[in-house]
């Protein structure tokens, strides 16, 4: 197998939110751009959101990814040109102002808070779309909202990435992900994409970085190898993948060891009436009476889905499936309080992933889950399906208490795509192996601008913070250049 | 075809007797398009084993083969040569077993196998609908 070689002044690996910002910003700047992706340039209406064909398409191993612990997370990387701006709900959150002070004064961040980065989200908001769909709220979020009324809690409907037709119900219009946005702006600006192309390692010399090399694999399985040389290269291919890479190029200080996460667990709810139109997309109201440590909010409803958080859960599931428009799946996500790990297994090179739900956090998305089933048995519900394995059917909110009393180890399904942290920014060198803007230390030319690279949890939805933090530290780079 | 296809496939006919006992069980087996709905299921299911990490698909793969094995030990033949009542009685053995890994196996078979029955499920209606 031979090798192609491809030279540029800068190197930007992955796609997502912050390779997607960097590659644009840095190509409409004049500077010689190319963006590496592992998986395919796709259009965003190459599956329907969260199907079978969207899992194989755009999901890193289908989305069979766990984080290991006592209670397994799964967790859902994107892995296809705009990254996970392809598969995520592309709800647009700024974080709270106290968040950002906090991680200012923790981590030591340079010019960093809310009055810094707030041009930067304006920009997202005005280039991106965010907005609130035009045709009000769909039947799930009504729902929330209505228990949430009665228990006199506050909601809020969350805007979103998305391009909205005038007057359209459900999600008529484009979600404006990446593939949609940042990346056809970079490519007309001058970059040049190299997708389906897995980047092994980085090469250095000395202590600076000179080269990427990497494996080209085409639509017929053909694979070549590659090499990058570059003058300096932004590693952005998110929490789990950037530490995975940086190990594999035996770059490790402080790399991989503070991975964050918002775990999150669902139930499911049977209302014995219309309750749910999954043409509608993910419902977009979250209850926010609690952040940022607990959100609640619902989740795509779709048959499958019902059945598969149904599962184990229910007698005579069929026959309560047959009226599934009647049910709705709602969430309970929580700022977790464990600090977990990124390492690359040898040989196979995978990234083996731990994270610590403790039991403190178990109890968190107890308590969130109760609270849920409390406003939606305010709102109608008939049934909520135990999320705790092997529970039972829970007809009334006396029944909560179940859930309110504690979630067992192990005993709860638990997913999240909200990760970061991994390799956190600052100037505090114990806790931060990247400075304020990114820049690793001890290697001179190779800088993370991705969700590695937030401090600590945001509390909300985090495409919105990422892609801010990417364009200061952008503005950053191009005032010093 | 790569090594990890060659091996899943030597497990398919227990991926799908397992899909067949856990969906049957808890679904019936009276849809006009069930038998259709059991191999796609199977052909997706074997899919996503072999695009698990690889830490995750091969030892997967070996405790399929060792589920079906099992049967031998119990029934005289296979897990997937047996009747659907005593392949639905192994599960439950494996369910309900105080070995977490073997619980957290048939799990796996029972969600994915769920969630990807009602993908096939979604699409005959859909497609009946269009």
């Amino acid at each position: 197998m031979g090798v192609e070689t491809i030279r540029c002044d800068n190197l930007v690996i992955g796609s997502g939110p912050g390779g997607a910002t960097t590659a644009c910003l840095l190509a409409e700047a004049g500077y010689d751009v190319v963006m590496v992706e592992e998986g395919k340039n796709l259009t965003i209406k190459s599956a329907p959101s969260y199907s079978l064909e969207e899992m194989s398409q755009k999901y890193r191993n289908s989305g069979l990814t766990p984080a290991f612990g006592k209670t397994r997370i799964t967790y859902i990387e994107g892995r296809c040109v705009g990254g996970a701006s392809e598969i995520n709900a592309a709800l647009y959150h700024r974080p709270l102002p106290q968040t950002l002070k906090e991680w200012q004064l923790r981590y030591q961040i340079d010019d960093f808070g809310p009055d810094t980065l707030t041009p930067f989200f304006e920009d997202i908001e005005k280039e991106l779309s965010v907005s609130t769909r035009p045709g009000g709220l769909g039947p799930a979020s009504k729902i929330l909202g209505k228990g949430a009324k009665k228990m006199g809690w506050k909601t809020h409907e969350v805007k979103r990435f998305w391009k909205f037709e005038k007057g359209s119900k459900g999600t008529g219009g484009v979600r404006q992900s990446m593939s949609e946005t940042m990346v056809p702006r970079a490519l007309a600006a001058g970059c040049r994409l190299h997708a389906q192309t897995r980047i092994k390692k980085l090469i250095l010399k000395g202590s600076k970085a000179v080269a990427a090399v990497g494996i080209h694999t085409d639509d017929h399985g053909k694979r070549t190898r590659v090499r990058f040389d570059f003058d300096r290269v932004f590693v952005c291919t998110g929490a789990v993948q950037t530490p995975t890479l940086l190990h594999r190029s035996r770059i490790t200080e402080g790399i991989g060891n503070s991975l964050r996460m918002h775990p999150m667990a669902r139930i499911a709810v049977n209302f014995d009436r219309p309750a749910n139109n999954p043409s509608w997309g993910v419902p977009s109201l979250q209850i926010e009476e609690f952040k940022p440590h607990l959100t609640l909010g619902c989740s795509h409803s779709s048959l499958p889905h019902i059945a598969l958080w149904l599962t184990g859960q229910a007698q005579g599931k069929r026959e309560k499936l047959a009226e599934w428009s009647n049910m709705g799946v709602y969430y309970a996500a929580i700022t977790g309080s464990g600090i977990g790990s990124v390492r690359n297994i040898p040989v196979i090179d995978e990234p083996f992933v731990r994270f610590p739900l403790h039991n403190q956090d178990l109890a968190l998305l107890g308590e969130g889950l109760y609270k849920l089933g409390l406003a939606l048995f305010e709102a109608g519900a008939k049934e909520v399906f135990n999320p705790i394995e092997g529970g039972p059917t829970i007809t009334s909110p006396d029944g909560l208490d179940a859930i309110r009393l504690g979630i067992p180890q192990g005993r709860v399904n638990v997913t999240t795509i909200h990760l970061f942290s991994s390799c956190p920014m600052g100037e505090d060198e114990r806790q931060c192996p990247v400075d304020s803007w990114g820049k690793l230390r001890h290697v001179e030319n190779v800088y993370i601008n991705d969700a590695s690279i937030l401090p600590n949890t945001p509390g909300v939805n985090p495409q919105g913070t990422v892609m801010a933090v990417a364009r200061r530290n952008l503005a950053h780079f191009l005032a010093e250049a | 075809m790569s090594l990890r296809k060659r091996v899943t496939q030597q497990v398919t006919p227990v991926v799908k007797s397992l899909i067949q006992s856990v969906v049957s069980e808890e679904l019936g087996t009276d849809h006009p398009d069930h038998a259709q709905h059991i191999d796609d299921t199977t052909t997706v299911m074997t899919e996503r084993i072999e695009m698990m990490p690889t830490f995750l698909s091969m030892p997967m793969v070996l405790m399929t083969a060792v589920f079906d094995a099992y049967g031998v030990t119990r029934k005289g033949k296979p897990f997937h040569r047996q009747t659907l009542e005593q392949q639905i009685q192994q599960v439950h053995q494996w369910k309900h077993s105080p070995i977490g890994s073997l619980r957290d196996f048939i799990d796996f078979y029972e969600k994915m196998g769920t969630f990807v029955y009602y993908c096939q499920l979604e699409n005959t209606e859909l497609g009946r609908h269009e």
